[in-house]
This record gives C-alpha cells, sequence and structure tokens, in this order.
C-alpha cells in the first residue's frame, strides 16, 4: 500500500460525481433570497431596538410580588438563590429506558439530566441555524416538559435556571424557578447573549454575547481575519495572519442572580484562542474565580481570562481534561481521553485504573462511578448510544436511558448534566 | 464593493462556474463521502458565498475550495456540545490476506475512506490528492499543523482498523 494507491484511490472514486448544470443559476438564486432578507432582518433588528430603548425605563427586574428581601450595603435580592450544597439523593439512580427522547427524570448518584434539547437545521434567509427545543426538568413531578426558550441552563441543586428566549441572541435573561414554573427575574443586557452558564456554586451566571445567531452553520458565517501573533506553545508554529474565524461572539457579562444585575460587559478579541467554532460560550473555572474558554484544538490547553477579560493563567492545580468528567469529585481520579475504551487514571502518578468499554465520560456520578456515553450491543455503531452509569473498573454498567438510533440525526435528544 | 452587480459579472461567473464545476464537483464529491446530494449542497452553498464576494476574490476557486473543507471539517460538534470523539468501526471485511489485488484493495480502501468523519477524511484528500505540504493544509482548515499531523495520523490508523487489508498503510511515514 502506497501513497500513490491513495491517490489512485481518491481519483477514481472522484470521477464518479456528476457535475449538474445549473449550478450557477442555483448559487444565484441563494444569493437574492440572501439579500432580500437582509433587509427584512434589519427593519426587524431596528424595530427591536427602538422597542428594547421603549422598555429599558419600565424594566421591573422582579416580576414575582413578594416582597424584596434587604441586603446591607447593595440593591435588594430578588431571587433567592443560595450557595450549592450537595445533598445526598433519595433515589441513588432513575433511568428511563422506555422513552426515547426521555419522559421521567434520569440520575446517578450526584448528577442528573436536568434539560435536554432536540434539535433540526433550519434555513432563515439562506442561512442555516441549528435550532433547539429544549426540555426541563420538573422536579416536583420528575418529568421532563418541553419549553419555548431559546437556550437553558440549570443551576447545582436543581432548583434555578436560566433562561434565554428565542431567537438568539436574547436582550434579556431569564431566572427562572423550577419549583413554580415562573421565570423570578429578568436581567435586560445592552450586548445580546446566546449562552450562559452557572457558577460552580450557582449564584452567578456568566452569559456570552454574540452580535449575531451563536449556532449558524459556519458557512454562513461572515469571516473575519485574526492578525499574526505568537505561537500558543513551543511545538506549535506562529500563527499566520490569514487565520480566518467565523464567531460573532463579542465578549461576557457576570450576572449576580440574587440581585438579578449584570455587571459590565468585557469584550473579547475573538483572535485571542484559535478555535474554529462558531458557538465558543465561556465557562467558569472549576473553582468559580477565572473564566475559561476551553479548547477544541487536540493536545491544546484551555486558555483562562480573569472576570475583568484579561488573559490570565490557568488556575493552580489545573488539570487538562480530555473527557467532559475531568478529575473525581476527592481529586484524585482523571477521565479520559475518550473514545472506546475510555480509560481512568491516577492523578498523582498516571497510572490507569481501569478501562471502560465505553465512547465518552461525561460526569463522575461519585468516585467511583461515571456517567457515560455508552453504546448499544457490541458497539458496531458508535451512533446507536446513549448514557449508562459505569464503573471506574468498566465493570456494574447499568443502563440509564434508551439507545438513540443514530445520535447525529436531526431530531435526536442531547442530555444536559447537572450537579443535583 | 462586491458582489456580482451586472452582466457582464454575471456572465464572468458563469463562466468560471462552467470551467470550474467538474474538478469542484469531484472534490465535493470525497469530501462528502461519495454522496451526490450533499456534494451537490456543498458546492452550491460554497458557490453562493463566492457570489456575495465576486470583485473582490484574488483567486474564486481557492476561496471555494477553501468554503467547501471547512464546512466538511467544522470542529464543532453536534452532539454533546463539544469535542468530537473517533471510535474505530467493527471491521466490515475479513482480516487482510495474501493476493488481494490492487484493484480489489482500492475498492476496499474507498469503502474506508467513506467511514472515516469528513474531518479525517479531507486532510487525507488535502494531504494525499492535492499534495500539499502540512502547512498548507494548516493554512486551509483554519488549524495548526499539530492538529493537521494528528488527524492525519489517526485518520491513517481509523483505516486499518476499519479495513485489515490495509494494516500495512504507513502513509504518514512516507510523506512529510
Amino acid at each position: 500500500m502506497t501513497p500513490r494507491m491513495l491517490k489512485q484511490t481518491l481519483e477514481e472514486w472522484s470521477r464518479e460525481a456528476r457535475v449538474p448544470g445549473d449550478l450557477a443559476d442555483r448559487a444565484l438564486r441563494r444569493r437574492s433570497r440572501l439579500r432580500l432578507t437582509r433587509f427584512a432582518g434589519a427593519v426587524s433588528c431596528a424595530a427591536v431596538v427602538a422597542a428594547v430603548a421603549l422598555l429599558v425605563p419600565l424594566v421591573v427586574v422582579p416580576l414575582f410580588t413578594e416582597e424584596s428581601i434587604s441586603q446591607v450595603g447593595g440593591p435588594p435580592v430578588v431571587v433567592p438563590v443560595e450557595p450549592y450544597r450537595q445533598a445526598t439523593p433519595a433515589e441513588d439512580v432513575l433511568t428511563d429506558t422506555e422513552n426515547s427522547p426521555p419522559e421521567t427524570m434520569i440520575a446517578a448518584g450526584r448528577v442528573a439530566v436536568s434539560a435536554y434539547y432536540t434539535w433540526r437545521w433550519r434555513t432563515v434567509a439562506g442561512r442555516k441555524l441549528f435550532d433547539r427545543t429544549w426540555y426541563l426538568l420538573n422536579p416536583a413531578t420528575s418529568r421532563y416538559e418541553k419549553t419555548e426558550w431559546g437556550w437553558v441552563e440549570v443551576a447545582p441543586g436543581l432548583r434555578w435556571a436560566a433562561v434565554l428566549e428565542k431567537d438568539l441572541p436574547a436582550r434579556r435573561i431569564g431566572i427562572f424557578d423550577m419549583e413554580t414554573r415562573q421565570v423570578r427575574a429578568w436581567v435586560p443586557v445592552d450586548h445580546p447573549v446566546g449562552g450562559v452558564s452557572w457558577s460552580p456554586d450557582g449564584t452567578r451566571l456568566l452569559a456570552t454575547a454574540y452580535d449575531d445567531y451563536p449556532d449558524l452553520d459556519n458557512v454562513s458565517v461572515e469571516e473575519r481575519r485574526c492578525p499574526a501573533r505568537v505561537a500558543a506553545t513551543p511545538d506549535d508554529p506562529l500563527q499566520p495572519p490569514f487565520q480566518m474565524i467565523s464567531t460573532s461572539r463579542t465578549g461576557f457579562y457576570v450576572v449576580d442572580a440574587a440581585t438579578g444585575t449584570a455587571g459590565d460587559f468585557h469584550a473579547v478579541d475573538p483572535c485571542w484562542t484559535e478555535n474554529s467554532n462558531v458557538r465558543r460560550d465561556f465557562e467558569w473555572s472549576d473553582d468559580g474565580t477565572l473564566i475559561r474558554e476551553r479548547s477544541n484544538v487536540w493536545k491544546r490547553p484551555d486558555a483562562f481570562l480573569d472576570l475583568e477579560g484579561r488573559p490570565h493563567d490557568a488556575p493552580p492545580g489545573y488539570v487538562s481534561s480530555e473527557s467532559k468528567a475531568g478529575v473525581s469529585p476527592d481529586g484524585t481520579l482523571l477521565a479520559g481521553p475518550d473514545g472506546m475504551p475510555t480509560k481512568v487514571t491516577e492523578l498523582s502518578t498516571g497510572e490507569t485504573v481501569g478501562h471502560q468499554q465505553v465512547l465518552q465520560l461525561l460526569a463522575w456520578a461519585d468516585d467511583r462511578r461515571l456517567v457515560a456515553l455508552g453504546c448499544a450491543d457490541t458497539c458496531g455503531n458508535e451512533f446507536h448510544n446513549g448514557l449508562v452509569l459505569v464503573g471506574v473498573d468498566g465493570g456494574d454498567m447499568v443502563q440509564l436511558s434508551v439507545y438513540r438510533k443514530n445520535s447525529q440525526e436531526s431530531g435526536t435528544w442531547q442530555p444536559v448534566l447537572t450537579l443535583r | 464593493m462586491n458582489a456580482i452587480r451586472d452582466d457582464a459579472e454575471e456572465r464572468r461567473f458563469r463562466e468560471f462556474v462552467s470551467a470550474r464545476a467538474p474538478a469542484l464537483m469531484r472534490l465535493a464529491y470525497l469530501l462528502t463521502g461519495g454522496d451526490q446530494h450533499s456534494a451537490e449542497d456543498l458546492l452550491q452553498t460554497a458557490l453562493a458565498k463566492v457570489v456575495t464576494r465576486w470583485g473582490r476574490l484574488d483567486e474564486p476557486e481557492a476561496y471555494v475550495r477553501q468554503v467547501m473543507y471547512r464546512q466538511q471539517i467544522s470542529w464543532w460538534r453536534l452532539a454533546w456540545r463539544q469535542r468530537e470523539t473517533s471510535v474505530a468501526d467493527v471491521p466490515e471485511h475479513p482480516a487482510g490476506r495474501a493476493g488481494t489485488d490492487e484493484a480489489e484493495l482500492r475498492m476496499i480502501l474507498r469503502r474506508a475512506l467513506a467511514r472515516l468523519t469528513p474531518r479525517q477524511r479531507a486532510v487525507l484528500v488535502l494531504r494525499y490528492l492535492e499534495d500539499l505540504p502540512e502547512d498548507e493544509v494548516a493554512r486551509i482548515l483554519g488549524c495548526s499543523v499539530g492538529t493537521v499531523r494528528s488527524t492525519a495520523h489517526r485518520s491513517l490508523a481509523r483505516l486499518r482498523t476499519t479495513a485489515p487489508e490495509l494494516a500495512d498503510l504507513r502513509l504518514s511515514e512516507v510523506i512529510s
């Protein structure tokens, strides 16, 4: 087997393509639709701006009639959030292996599926949008309920959620009461936001701002060129000036949930890191003191900012993880990298302590068990997958959800795990 | 200004498409793993982008190619809001055997290529069909040389896993 054979195979295969005769017409027709709708979009944006300008003086943050709680030396508390404290769940494992998407609560150990979304591509004005329909857990009934929100993020403890209205990016953030199923407060923002993330203690929100829909297909995004910059790692060459980015991300806010107030907007240069995602939501560092941009480049560590948006060194003890689960709750084990079989290593020595026949390690249920993406049967099809609970040693596997027939297919559901 | 403004520019665009469509369609076909419908959609989308920039592109064909590559290798993954994980599939074919002729091997190789992820296939097309060096591949895909190198390595490994007949495929060591 030689490079010549690979080249010949590719050439031979490519000759099977048929060339349609109307390609130029199709491209020109798409351009026309794009221009028309962009004009319509500009009009509607102006209308929204006008409406917001009228509304701003009238914004009454709390929607509840309950009396606000005084806070010494600060604005009144409108949402009674409390720092997250882990409690022992009444039932260790909850499964729904009957319904896909799930109808009843899925949980294992300290984590639960707090929400999930189904998705489909939608074409608007010649641009492809990744459109989510969100389903949110109702802790009172332990069932999932369909919502109309454009984005949902449940806080640790499952008591509160942050919600954004369709269509993203949104000009206000809702603090949603999971028990009453009402928005307790709206937090207006000058720069529209497309994603929100709760701090590890569940008292603050990190809202990522975008100036366009954050879930565009990357071909539908206006690309921008980045200036040349220095190498990010010793073995990485100088990044040339032709690096292109295709994100509309502009910066972030840190929101105090209790008072329902957004701090200052902090602009962040989109060329700051090499990342080809269109949606590039910021995350909290594990200790909640810094902001993290998760790397999507293999072997490239995550990057950090302080809460003012200035680049910052990684926090002490930071461990670069190649799985979502990362470090175990007791700090001794590291999950990943992903890819069957996965493995868990001892953090201090790097020694492997167990392999698991799963695709991805998603979250630690406790110090010895993980919620993972497992696949059906003998794993002949990696996209025929679902949630499982698996021990560090690979044993005691428990199926938590139905195995989706094709996780890449439009309409399929994608879970979001949260500490409960 | 950009975009097509008059009949003369539209004519030049049509001439460009007419002349280059066969080559571009072949590339789209490979990138989509031999899916004619997806390939047409991919090329049509890229050409629509060219229309909006017509007049300010020095090399429209290079631009079309870059758009198609980037569309197909989109690092942003749909599932789990995070990174892609490549997982070896169960081989469809029996273990390698002596006497498999070259035509048959090419068919096996084609099937294995079709089962790669779009990102893996794009890197192999750029490296082994278009014979581009790693830094040029990185420029087109908008990623680092290290990423190109690791992706090529994993792609070849996956080809070998998918089709044991290709076990002696050691292209990454042959071309540098």
